[in-house]
């Protein structure tokens, strides 16, 4: 059969779609460029602006963010990819459990100060599209009042057997350096301690086209963190530390602080300056008495702490619907005993015209941190304790649903909504330590603008 | 991490690898025309996948394995 011209450059328009298909499954990963996670070079220039809104159930927080992101080619084979991102969160967060009068934990958020942060990061990426292969660069930074950031990260992925399979290597460093805000205006804060912290990370990711409708990736990462790892607003409350045992002599220390914080007492301490004069005060320390007197005491983590995470996603097409459905499996495992399964569902399902409707739903179940607890009677043997509800035992359900209308190829507009649901009994695989009171929702909804040209 | 938590975990993604059905077979360049429809990437909205992840970073203790090259931050 006499090949044309025509013929070759259908073929070659497949098989580039296809690789495009290809490198876009292996890559299509969070933290690379637009464009790479589309897999190929694009010749336009990519302008995409984001907005996003996080609230949280009970009057806790709420998180605004936006992002710039400008993608372009440069030279024959280069792309750059830089984007600015400002989130400003506002609110309160748990900061202790304590005891009421029938022993039970009690929540206890913010002591008359609400939380006001903007977070500030700032990414470049410099990527190299090879005959086979897609090579990247990206440095970072990220600025909060209490908490700095630098980090880097390159990644090599090649593919091979004439392009049915892809293999990425990846590695990424970061340098913090975190400490606390202190306001000597605010009861049982402290002053700050300035600290640092360290993280190393590998990756490396298998891509494969299993068949004409499926593709599969497993993706293997170990995470290596080092320093200050501890949260220097967190506090635990232990039994023993405190000059009595409150349950025996019946105070219900929960309900004096709910109601000192109620009746506007702790707001009037702040406001007045007495607390400012109480904690600049020589003869007299907060921290040191709200430790020996109620027990309060500061989160205290591993200074080391080392995670392994695998990866398996999969992704089908149903020509029946035109739509595919992508579905992730991840286990990670980690040197604080707190490992965790994820998974989840994502259905892109192409309506015609430009526009596409993605429902989704996750679940996770994790189990919580050997030196986790709601509350401690006495400072366990080895000397760590957290009661951070983000190491407790607990699971949690989402549901997603993304709509997205392309106008023509130059302009796609995304909106995104998702619910989340942390129950301490949504935990697979036997319950750890963990309580109801940590049980929280929230909402996100983000709307999103790329613009080609 | 232990043996039985090493072996569940093989089980399952071998589950997966079998209930999905699929068979291997050498996919030819004019076959791959499915693989190419947008509905199969995954994520066509990074900005809005980079922000989930660290959405679950704040909230969670175990994130990551996505990528690599993420910051770190003092989230409450």
């Amino acid at each position: 059969m006499a090949v044309t011209k025509k013929s070759i450059v259908k073929t070659a328009s497949i098989k580039t779609d296809a690789l495009k298909a290809l490198m876009g499954a292996a890559l299509a990963l969070p933290g690379i460029s637009t464009a790479a996670e589309q897999g190929y070079r694009s010749e336009d220039i990519e302008i995409g602006v984001h907005h996003s809104e996080y609230t949280e159930s009970g009057d806790r927080m709420t998180v605004k963010a936006d992002q710039l992101s400008i993608t372009g080619p440069i030279a024959q084979n280069f792309e750059a990819n830089f984007s600015a991102t400002r989130d400003v969160t506002s609110g309160a967060s748990p900061v202790v459990n304590f005891l009421d009068g029938n022993g039970k934990p009690q929540q206890f958020l913010e002591t008359g100060a609400s939380i006001k942060d903007q977070r500030d990061i700032y990414e470049g990426t410099l990527s190299y599209y090879g005959d086979n292969s897609l090579s990247s660069i990206k440095l970072g930074t990220s600025e909060e009042d209490d908490y700095t950031s630098d980090y880097f990260s390159v990644s090599h992925s090649i593919d091979f057997n004439r392009k049915l399979s892809s293999l990425t290597f990846g590695y990424g460093h970061s340098d913090d350096d975190v400490w606390n805000s202190y306001n000597p205006s605010v009861l049982l804060e402290e002053p700050s301690i300035f600290n640092t912290r360290q993280k190393d990370e590998f990756h490396i990711g298998f891509g494969q086209i299993i068949n004409k409708n499926t593709t599969l990736q497993l993706a293997l990462t170990y995470v290596d963190s080092s320093g200050f790892l501890s949260d220097p607003y967190k506090k635990s409350f232990v039994v023993d530390e405190a000059i009595f045992d409150f349950r025996d002599i019946n105070i219900d220390i929960a309900g004096i602080f709910r109601f000192l914080v109620d009746s506007g007492a702790i707001r009037f301490l702040n406001n007045s300056g007495i607390t400012k004069i109480l904690n600049e005060s020589p003869l007299i320390s907060i921290p040191f008495l709200s430790e020996n007197v109620l027990g309060v005491t500061k989160d205290n983590r591993p200074e080391k702490r080392e995670q392994w995470i695998s990866l398996l996603r999969m992704s089908h097409y149903f020509k029946s619907t035109n739509s595919a459905l992508h579905t992730d499996y991840r286990y990670s495992d980690d040197s604080w005993g707190a490992y965790s399964h994820t998974l989840e569902f994502k259905w892109n399902i192409g309506l015609g015209l430009g526009w596409q409707v993605s429902p989704g739903l996750r679940f996770y179940s994790q189990h919580s941190a050997f030196f986790y607890d709601t509350f401690f009677e006495t400072i366990p043997d080895h000397g760590y304790l957290s009661s951070d509800y983000r190491l407790a035992g607990f699971g949690a359900f989402s549901k997603k649903l993304e709509i997205s209308k392309e106008f023509g190829r130059d302009f796609t507009v995304y909106l995104h909504y998702e619910e989340y649901e942390r129950q301490y009994d949504y935990e697979q695989g036997g319950q750890t330590n963990g309580d109801p009171l940590d049980d929280f929702e929230f909402r996100t909804f983000s709307v999103s603008f790329d613009v080609r040209f | 991490m232990t043996r039985t938590k090493r072996l569940t975990q093989i089980a399952i993604i071998l589950s997966v690898l079998a209930s999905s059905g699929c068979s291997y077979h050498k996919v030819q360049a004019w076959e791959r025309g499915n693989l190419a429809n947008p509905v199969m990437l995954r994520d066509a909205n990074s900005s809005q996948a980079i922000l989930e992840q660290h959405t679950y970073s704040a909230k969670e203790s175990t994130a990551g394995g996505y990528s690599t090259g993420a910051g770190g931050c003092g989230c409450n």
